[in-house]
């Protein structure tokens, strides 16, 4: 395999300049996670200027360890207190001390740290093409490259007691390793910047529920106050479909309290944020060569965009080799990427992130925005043909809404989802052609 | 005819015969820690992997080529029927059979002397592959090693589904040292093996502490006593299922903090645990939300959804050949363990549809697709005799 660069060109933008005090949302869904996107998100902050201090700071609340990131040597950069990583996982719920029966790790090893982190705990979940320098230690034994021993060890997260009181002991305890990256600075500079990255901390709101008291509101009340002591902030959120759309009024069933929260959370974080993130699979099944869809929607001058328009709406299409949920770099390589200026859209940038998350405003944009995306392609698919088709074709909702022309018909043969749809040559104004 | 310089050593034509041992030795002996039967590396990525005990199965969990050690399987089933509990008994008995230490957790013990009884390696118990094989041996025996090659570092020991019993044989018949790394077993015999009374059954109880708490201390305690190296699988069997479990499980804060907890056991460094879950469709929709974070959590999903009874017409017409069984149902992938950011291997199965078959002897996977329409045959005879134009007349 030929290397590839660990930040694709057209994600750049979006990923390594963030603003100051700005929250990030990433959604994803289950068929589409965000790992890779967390990755680099982890890579451009920490490796596009060796030497200054971008500490990036993981709280998890899925498992995301790895010893070596795209390059990165993570448990160096620790030790050189760049990065710190906060154990959501372990100890979140179950007892510290049975536990820590086999780890034999001191529950809260907060004196007499042992370990310099144990990143390399997961069975090995390296990419392949930065070899692992030394293989996994069955014993927790120090790194290979020992740095100061107060590099810390992983602080880990354990929720106890319920409401406010349980999120203010976790907020106070993140709060306390991000002011350990900052002291850390050397006097000569500067203080520290820290990009904190939230993964999945909807998955507390859902494992604790009302009857512990703690909400929707309650949540976003802690992220806000965790959102103040770090530079910038990304989250990951999930956004399936039953866990978004359960709870509005036209659903079938009534929600359960898990779906209105979470709903409640995502959409609110929604609002709140900066750019919006959205990862999905595609809607017509799975593809060999595309793996899912990746949406980016900033209220900020997007770097990407050179009119500076204020919406940007980007439609980037991952290919890559790998099955579901695999977002592949080689895939992000031969990305095509439609930038379409929103016009007129600039004071309703909420709504507009609303608009991903709600299933009506959500079709309504994709109808549009695929006229646009059909009149973009016509250059293309003189010299393209195949893959745009495909690629176009995988994108549209509903089959018959715009093919362009008869050849459409045999590229998309591969997708068995639509090899039935019938297929109307669309009048001259299909910007506004309903199903 | 060569483009070779003459009189100059086959250096090339030495490093291209070591390539097949090259790319295979590394991996076994440095990513596997211990002779280990039931664990293999994977061919994706080299992380250690057992078996399911279904051969169709390992091969569709992302092209590892078995469960990945620390990874979880939930299986979702609609319907009443159980097919996972059958998937769930070739698990435990593929456990039981490689020595690893299965846990069953909500089931009495009687369930565990249920268990299918041993036929023998799975590739070694299919006679009807032998025969296919040997078919093959007559039209193209000298390129039969040929396809391992060409598959690819990924391919090279897990073959893609379509055509995965035949490598499954040949791949591991280059291995005739190694143990095999899955079993065939029988449904209608029961497994006895010295080591099957090694399982651990965990009954649920009421005690003075959340029921699905104390199944993750006892699981804790369980895993602790046991030797270092020791290979676990948890079962879980219709986990939520109100026969089995009070209704307070079902709440979000019982349930997920469960599984969440279950996660963490089973990604402790110096712990090798996979683990294998099913749950009731028919109850639990997976359009809820409560559901979907089940999944969030697991690292593998599938879902199965058996032909209703009154389609046994439809199903049997789905064979494509005559000795072919037909479908019991379709299957569903809905997350598979990709663990890392390539993908998984099997990119080749991506967007079929999956069709599953349960027999006497085996679980099997198999693309579905549907046959030719059936009381058409005169037409397709017509067709064959009338509208097809002749050989001669196609020379000219």
């Amino acid at each position: 395999m030929p290397s590839q660069p660990p930040l694709p060109p057209l994600l750049t933008p979006y990923i390594s300049s963030l603003s100051p005090s700005s929250l990030t949302v990433l959604s994803s869904v289950l068929g589409a996670t965000g790992n890779w996107l967390i990755l680099r998100f982890l890579h451009a902050a920490l490796s596009t200027t060796p030497g200054s201090h971008t500490p990036g700071f993981t709280e998890d609340g899925d498992v995301k360890k790895r010893k070596v990131v795209l390059g990165l040597d993570l448990a160096r950069l620790t030790d050189k207190r760049q990065f710190a990583f906060i154990d959501g996982l372990s100890e979140l719920f179950s007892s510290p001390t049975t536990a820590s029966a086999q780890s034999a790790l001191p529950p809260r090893p907060t004196t007499a740290p042992r370990t310099v982190l144990p990143i390399r705990s997961q069975p090995s979940p390296l990419p392949t093409r930065s070899p692992q320098p030394n293989p996994r230690p069955d014993n927790p034994s120090p790194n290979a490259a020992p740095g100061p021993k107060e590099a810390g060890p992983v602080a880990r997260l354990r929720l106890t007691g319920s409401g406010t009181a349980a999120l203010d002991a976790l907020e106070q305890e993140i709060i306390s390793v991000i002011k350990q990256l900052k002291s850390s600075t050397p006097a000569d500079e500067d203080e520290a910047e820290v990009l904190l990255i939230v993964d999945q901390p909807d998955l507390l709101l859902a494992a604790t529920g009302p009857s512990k008291g703690i909400g929707a509101t309650e949540m976003g009340e802690w992220l806000m106050g965790l959102q103040q002591s770090a530079y910038a902030t990304v989250l990951t959120l999930s956004a399936d479909s039953p866990l978004l759309h359960n709870a509005s009024a036209s659903a079938h069933q009534p929600a359960t309290p898990l779906e209105t929260e979470h709903a409640a959370f995502a959409i609110g974080s929604a609002y709140r944020a900066q750019m919006v993130m959205q990862l999905r699979t595609l809607e017509t099944g799975a593809a060999r060569d595309v793996s899912g869809v990746l949406r980016a929607l900033s209220y900020q001058p997007s770097p990407a965009s050179k009119s500076g328009c204020d919406v940007g709406i980007n439609l980037v299409v991952l290919g890559t080799t790998g099955a579901l949920g695999g977002a592949g770099l080689e895939a992000i390589e031969e990305t095509t990427v439609d930038l379409l200026e929103v016009t007129g859209t600039a004071g309703t940038g909420g709504l507009a992130a609303l608009g991903l998350l709600t299933p009506v405003d959500y079709i309504k944009e994709r109808t549009w925005r695929l006229g646009l995306s059909l009149s973009s392609s016509l250059a293309v698919s003189e010299v393209g043909a195949g893959i745009w088709g495909r690629r176009l074709l995988s994108e549209v909702r509903y089959p018959g809404l715009v093919p362009w022309s008869r050849d459409w018909l045999s590229f998309e043969e591969g997708l068995g989802h639509m090899t039935t749809a019938p297929f109307n040559i669309p009048g001259p104004n299909f910007g506004s052609y309903w199903i | 005819m060569s483009f070779r310089k003459r009189n100059i050593g086959l250096s090339a034509g030495a490093d291209r015969a070591s390539i097949p041992n090259s790319h295979a030795q590394p991996q076994q002996t440095t990513i596997k820690p211990e002779s280990n039967p039931g664990i293999r590396p994977s061919p994706d990525d080299g992380r250690p992997t057992t078996s399911t005990g279904t051969p169709s199965l390992d091969n569709l969990l992302a092209g590892h080529g078995g469960l990945p050690i620390g990874k979880s399987l939930l299986i979702e089933e609609n319907g009443t029927t159980d097919f996972a509990g059958a998937l769930l008994r070739y698990y435990a008995a593929e456990g039981v059979v490689q020595d690893q230490k299965v846990h069953v957790v909500g089931m009495p013990e009687q369930w565990g002397r249920s268990l299918p009884g041993l036929i023998g390696p799975a590739d070694a118990a299919n006679e009807k592959v032998d025969k296919r094989k040997s078919e093959r041996m007559k039209i193209a025996w000298r390129y039969e090693r040929l396809g391992e090659f060409g598959a690819g570092v990924a391919g090279s020991r897990v073959p893609a589904a379509t055509s995965s019993d035949q490598n499954q044989s040949t791949a591991d018949g280059d291995l005739v040292k190694q143990p095999a790394f899955c079993h065939a077993f029988d449904l209608t015999k029961r497994l006895t093996h010295p080591s099957i009374t090694n399982m651990t059954f965990i009954p649920l109880v009421p005690s003075n502490e959340p029921l699905l708490v104390s199944i993750v201390k006892q699981l804790q305690a369980a895993i602790a006593r046991s030797p270092p190296n020791t290979v676990h699988r948890i079962l879980i069997p219709a986990l939520l299922n109100p026969s089995l479990y009070p209704p307070d499980v079902c709440q979000p804060e019982n349930i997920l903090p469960f599984l969440h907890s279950l996660k963490a056991l089973m990604s402790t460094p110096t712990a090798r645990i996979t683990a294998m879950i099913t749950v009731p469709l028919s109850l639990f929709p997976r359009s809820s939300g409560l559901v979907r974070w089940m999944e969030i959590l697991s690292d593998g999903v599938i879902e199965l959804c058996p032909f209703p009874h009154s389609a046994d017409a439809v199903a049997s017409s789905g064979a494509a050949t005559a000795n072919e069984e037909p479908p019991q149902g379709m299957l569903k992938t809905h997350r598979l363990p990709v663990l890392h950011e390539r993908g998984g291997g099997s990119d080749q199965n991506v967007g079929q549809d999956w069709a599953f078959t349960l027999s006497r002897r085996k679980f099997e996977i198999k693309p579905f697709s549907l046959p030719p329409a059936e009381g058409d045959t005169d037409a397709q005879d017509g067709a064959a005799s009338a509208g097809m134009p002749k050989k001669a007349d196609l020379e000219f």
